[in-house]
């Protein structure tokens, strides 16, 4: 339901991807994992605005590098990928004990997003969301996830 | 000039046929043939326009050439030769494509021009025939295409619209929802204004996509029990305030008990979001719609959307189900539409099972109505064992 959308958006959005390894601020940090950058973006925004540090990461390999540098408090990770998929990085994430646990909240844009024993191979998946989910909500539910 | 083949062993036979057949006013091309062999050979090798076959031939008989080129396409006009006035060797000729037959007993020089000429003519009807037949064919096949491609365009198209509506959607609800900072009365009046009218083009962006899924079959229902009264529920919540504002009334009317369904809840919430629409649309101010839901029998529920609008004339009431359909008369704004929702009400109900139809009166209103599958009540809930 995303695309790169305009450039500007794509700018800013790669501006905070590079913010590099996140300050321990003592703030609950979300890792955004999604490709179509002004999701990416907007979902930045959002939980910025609540209070949360914010990664971002626009590919599979990034997002996997990313989650265990950063050390994130939870992962919202798009299934569909690029260089490396949403599935594939849940499956590598599950093979460090560091990231073993963090809660994944799961984007994805097919309505038939089932692969097979992909969330029973990992407890940590917490909820899914079908695109286009409102941000608002998708952000309400991460805020309830990291408070309890 | 015809081409005639003449199939004969008979060399005296051969040129009685030819010499009757020619003469100053009607000339022909002659080839002949021996024996059945020989003129299955010439038949497919001179392609001649019209064939005289004895019945008796060395090799085999007519009626056998006849079977032999029966499964093979020559388009020769086939004429047989009988002998002893056969009766059953004429209806067995002609059953197996012979265009006619002479009974040499009693041939004449017009007896066999006219049944070459008639031969001829009616092969040339049977080409002209086939002819617009393949060229039919070709237009209806260069329509599917035509078709195919405009459907697919439309399901791209509206992909390509819904990507940049969703982001238009998003953006201005975070300015909305006070993301970037605080924004005044008149700042929320002016972007609820353009929310709403993404809303507006999100619906019938959806519609488009809906159709061409409907149309390929790739709309599938993701099933559950969906409890009628919450849904419903949730329905009039969603359309209170636009009611509101044309000072429509919404009531429901639940009945008591009711089973739940089994059913695509998003896909229902459509349904009955569509259907209310359409009510207000013709709802005037100041009038009502209701919402009501009844179990029909132990195997179904009915969810019905009643309105006191202006109603729906008899002659087009059978058609407010078929795509594109619209009530094109008056309010330009208000009955604007793509004329879609409908007919995607219908498919979707039809998918769940169910049927959908239409009660209505003009200047009384209308009432919509469809069913659902019920789900059968576990017995130890409704009826605990005494």
């Amino acid at each position: 339901m995303w695309n790169d959308g305009a450039k500007l958006l794509e700018l800013e959005a790669t501006k905070s991807a590079n913010s590099g390894v996140l300050p321990d601020t003592g703030r609950k940090k979300v890792l955004v994992i999604e490709d179509h950058s002004s999701l990416n973006y907007l979902l930045g925004i959002r939980l910025r605005h609540e209070g949360f540090e914010v990664s971002s990461a626009f590919d599979g390999i990034e997002g996997l590098e990313r989650a265990l540098s950063d050390g994130p408090d939870l992962i919202v990770l798009d299934l569909g990928l690029p260089k490396l998929s949403g599935a594939d990085v849940l499956r590598q994430l599950r093979s460090h004990p560091a990231v073993f646990e963090v809660p994944v909240v799961i984007l994805t844009g097919r309505r038939d997003y089932e692969v097979p024993g992909l969330f029973d191979e990992w407890c940590s998946v917490r909820r899914v969301f079908h695109k286009p989910t409102p941000s608002s909500r998708i952000v309400r539910v991460i805020s309830t996830l990291l408070e309890s | 000039m015809p081409l005639i083949l003449v199939v004969d062993d008979c060399p005296d036979d051969r040129d009685i046929c030819r010499f009757m057949l020619d003469d100053a006013e009607s000339s022909h091309r002659f080839v002949t043939a021996e024996s059945g062999e020989e003129a299955i050979e010439a038949i497919a090798r001179e392609r001649p326009d019209c064939v005289l076959l004895d019945h008796s031939l060395p090799d085999m008989t007519g009626l056998d050439v006849l079977k032999r080129l029966k499964d093979h396409p020559h388009g020769a006009a086939l004429i047989m030769l009988t002998g002893n006035s056969s009766t059953e060797v004429a209806i067995e000729a002609l059953r197996l494509g012979a265009a006619d037959y002479v009974d040499k007993a009693r041939l004449s020089r017009d007896a066999l021009r006219r049944s070459v000429r008639n031969a001829l003519e009616k092969r040339a009807l049977v080409f002209e025939r086939s002819k617009a037949r393949r060229k039919l064919e070709r237009t209806v096949e260069e329509l599917k295409r035509r078709n195919q491609e405009i459907r697919s365009f439309y399901h791209t198209l509206s992909h390509e619209l819904k990507t940049p509506l969703t982001a238009i959607q998003e953006f201005v609800a975070l300015v909305l929802d006070g993301v970037a900072g605080p924004i005044n009365d008149e700042q929320r009046e002016y972007l609820d204004i353009a929310r709403q009218n993404c809303g507006r083009v999100a619906l019938h962006v959806n519609d488009i996509l809906d159709i061409t899924r409907l149309e390929t079959g790739k709309l599938s229902l993701e099933l559950g029990d969906v409890r009628v009264e919450d849904l419903l529920e949730e329905a009039v919540r969603a359309m209170e305030s636009i009611a509101a504002e044309r000072d429509i009334t919404l009531r429901s009317r639940i009945e008591e008990g009711l089973p739940a369904v089994r059913a695509d809840e998003a896909r229902v919430a459509q349904i009955v979001g569509n259907l209310l629409g359409n009510a207000l649309k013709f709802t005037e101010p100041g009038g009502w719609i209701e919402l009501r839901a009844r179990r029909v029998d132990d195997a179904w529920v009915e969810v019905a959307v009643r309105d006191a609008g202006k109603g729906i004339a008899p002659e087009v009431k059978d058609r407010v189900f078929d795509r594109l359909f619209q009530v094109g008369n008056g309010d330009s704004v208000l009955e604007s539409g793509l004329g879609l929702g409908l007919n995607i009400c219908r498919d979707l109900v039809e998918l769940h099972g169910g049927r959908i139809d239409v009660d209505s009166e003009v200047g009384r209103g209308s009432t919509f109505r469809f069913t659902l599958p019920a789900i059968a009540p576990d017995p130890e809930v409704v009826s605990p064992p005494t």
